[in-house]
């Protein structure tokens, strides 16, 4: 048992600009699809020289690239998977994440130093499922999102490395066990064509005018980390490969800053308290801990269409910061004005607030308000600010 | 080919008994979803003159586990044709208890290529059933590439989603107002599906019955195990003429004409819809336009 290894924060990543941003604030490892076998198909995903590029800056922090190839395999998927595989471990991948059987046999064999993480596509929810995949040689499971505290520590104690998914979208139903998509909008969900038919609106034969809606609220563990680094969970797993780079960094830096807390001590209510108003504020559902906590019920789910808020807290990106004059340069991506209560969030996990007082535009000349996305202004900040650091509403 | 029915419940046995039928899925009480229930006495009696396998596709947690294993010993010792599983937990406990009884792998959705069918098969899994949300020529070539005995759906209503939620008691708490202990029909545009709900969380099928009249010619000329005709939500009007039919392609293939063939096709469509669900129809999974990496 590795019961005295860090626990992992790992994060997902669309492309390479999302990976960087979720490594340098704080994920300790990333999983990312490539352009083939991968569940998010619509992702922008990775080319095999992309995937070279993340293995080298992943690598170079100590940090670990995961791979996944979890769709589930029709006959014409077969073929080129070989040939893939052999790519992507060139490329430097350390695990890929399966669902279909038949591929792990066929990387332990050819691929002795690459692990294989099964995909919670799986619905692993038993010791013996997991025993199962362990005498296939499969290092690391990921459990369906339907278990209990309890039942995951039941699975912990098999000695397997156990990753659970902390954060973010869920499904209605068991992962694997959902065709919603194939038949309503021909899309195959388990190839990674997904169109979130759970979150539809049914009419329904009874004798009332409410939608049936089954759709369900988002996950969010933050009250939780203590508990699964106290039960042996190997991995910590963010959900969400299409994710904004603002989101990866609000929810990478928010897990980091509990899990260190939780490692050296200094766990507050205060500062959990913090962490979790910035993820709820990051997120545009509500959220609830699901099964780990309760046999999910009437309160996880929505009932009358979807509840989904815009939210403008994001309001600019570091691009650079002149350490002499002290002027910090950022591209603008929502409306603000001389008198906003900012903060500016740092990969290293500094935050620092301040009212801002005068905006300039590129050519230092003073503008009224910031107004104009990817608009590129300046504004004078005394304190060093770190680059790819962001700039958000402050959080009370 | 064997036809195997799925029927409504062990009072519809007899009537299918009495059309030909000598095959029958029934669940096992608390261990499957959408099938016709019956309790391990009820199947003990039950194997001593019928076929059956016996359905345990659920996702097994860990504290039935115990009483799972218990469950597959008793049921080895009868004279069943096999178990159906979804949870690979059972297939550990058959292999690592080393107890005799056939598999069928039944994955629900996943059961989708030939690979995975043999390396099932060579772990001894002797059966397997396969997804209906792939072509007729992907389960020809599935066929065609494997040793294992395949089961295709030919008849019934689809499922389409397992839910762990109790959706439907889940959306009365939300209204105030109290379930019915029925099945539930949902719309979506012009589409309906069928909504059911037990213990164990809720099920939705798609609102179409499968016709697999015309892919059963195919099947049956390309040697596919079995035909399975799930006739719990229809009448048994409507379940005997299916059978009868389907038995009478089985039995006169080589004499049916290409016009005789039309005709029964035309008059099954007329019966139960004609909805060959995704025997002829691809499903797509990449959606962008101009995609240089999609796939043909």
């Amino acid at each position: 048992m590795k019961k005295n290894k860090r626990i992992e924060l790992l994060s997902p990543a669309g492309d390479l600009g999302r990976l960087k941003i979720a490594l340098l604030y704080g994920a300790d490892a990333v999983y990312i699809g490539g352009r083939e076998y991968s569940l998010r198909a619509n992702a922008t995903n990775f080319s095999i020289e992309e995937i070279k590029e993340a293995c080298s800056f992943a690598h170079a922090l100590g940090k670990r690239v995961y791979q996944t190839v979890n769709i589930v395999f029709h006959n014409e998927d077969i073929d080129g998977i070989y040939d893939y595989l052999e790519k992507a471990v060139d490329a430097g991948i350390d695990a890929f994440i399966v669902s279909d059987p038949f591929i792990i046999s066929y990387i332990r064999k050819n691929f002795p130093n690459v692990e294989v993480h099964v995909s919670t596509q799986n619905s692993t929810t038993n010791v013996e499922t997991v025993k199962f995949f362990q005498k296939e040689g499969v290092s690391r499971v990921v459990p369906a999102r339907e278990l209990s505290k309890e039942e995951i520590k039941e699975l912990v104690g098999t000695g397997c490395d156990i990753e659970v998914f902390i954060h973010g979208a869920m499904c209605t139903f068991f992962s694997g066990r959902c065709t919603l998509s194939n038949y309503l909008t021909n899309r195959d969900s388990n190839r990674g064509g997904c169109s979130q038919v759970c979150r539809f609106a049914f009419d329904i034969d009874s004798d009332d005018n409410h939608k049936f809606t089954m759709a369900t609220k988002d996950l969010n563990m933050a009250e939780h980390i203590k508990d699964m680094i106290e039960i042996g969970v190997a991995s910590l797993k963010v959900e969400g490969r299409m994710r904004s780079h603002y989101y990866l960094a609000t929810v990478m830096s928010s897990y980091r800053k509990i899990i260190d807390a939780c490692y050296d001590g200094t766990l507050t209510d205060e500062l959990l308290e913090r962490q979790k108003r910035i993820l709820s504020r990051v997120a545009n559902r509500e959220n609830s801990t699901h099964y780990f906590t309760h046999m999910a019920d009437e309160n996880d789910q929505y009932y009358t269409g979807r509840q989904e808020l815009s939210n403008q807290d994001f309001l600019a990106y570091v691009l650079d910061y002149d350490k002499e004059n002290h002027i910090v340069t950022i591209s603008e991506r929502n409306y603000f004005e001389p008198g906003t209560e900012v903060e500016i969030f740092m990969p290293s996990g500094k935050e620092i607030s301040f009212v801002v007082d005068k905006i300039y535009n590129e050519n230092m000349e003073v503008v009224e308000k910031a107004c104009h996305p990817e608009e590129i202004l300046k504004l004078k900040v005394d304190e060093m600010i770190e680059p790819s650091s962001m700039m958000r509403i402050r959080v009370e | 080919m064997k036809f195997i029915i799925i029927p409504k419940d062990i009072k519809d046995l007899d009537l299918y008994k009495n059309k030909g039928a000598d095959t029958f899925i029934f669940g096992l009480e608390d261990y499957c979803i959408n099938y016709p229930s019956l309790s391990l006495e009820k199947i003990k009696e039950l194997s001593q003159d019928t076929n059956i396998f016996v359905a345990m596709n659920k996702n097994i947690f860990n504290s039935e586990l115990e009483d799972v294993k218990d469950k597959l010993v008793e049921l080895s010792k009868l004279p069943i044709l096999g178990v159906l599983y979804y949870d690979l937990g059972i297939l550990n406990i058959v292999k690592n208890y080393d107890i005799s009884i056939d598999l069928v792998w039944h994955q629900t959705h996943m059961v989708t290529n030939y690979n995975t069918c043999n390396y099932y098969y060579d772990k001894g899994v002797k059966y397997g059933y396969l997804a209906n949300e792939i072509t007729l020529e992907e389960i020809l070539d599935i066929n065609q590439r494997t040793s294992m005995n395949l089961m295709v759906q030919v008849f019934g209503y689809p499922i389409m989603s397992h839910s762990r939620r109790s959706l439907l008691s889940n959306y009365f708490k939300s209204i105030d107002k109290n379930k019915e202990n029925r099945i539930y029909h949902l719309k979506e545009k012009e589409e309906q599906y069928l909504l059911k709900e037990n213990k164990d969380g809720a099920s939705i099928l798609f609102g179409k019955l499968i016709n697999g009249t015309r892919p059963l010619f195919d099947m049956i000329q390309n040697n596919i195990s079995y035909g399975v005709l799930d006739v719990q939500e229809v009448d048994f009007k409507i379940g005997e003429k299916v059978y009868d039919q389907f038995s009478y392609i089985l039995n006169h293939i080589s004499d049916i004409t290409s016009e005789e063939k039309e005709q029964i096709i035309l008059d099954m469509n007329q019966l139960i819809g004609d909805s060959t669900n995704f025997f002829y129809k691809k499903t797509v999974y990449k959606v962008k336009k101009g995609d240089s990496n999609e796939k043909k």
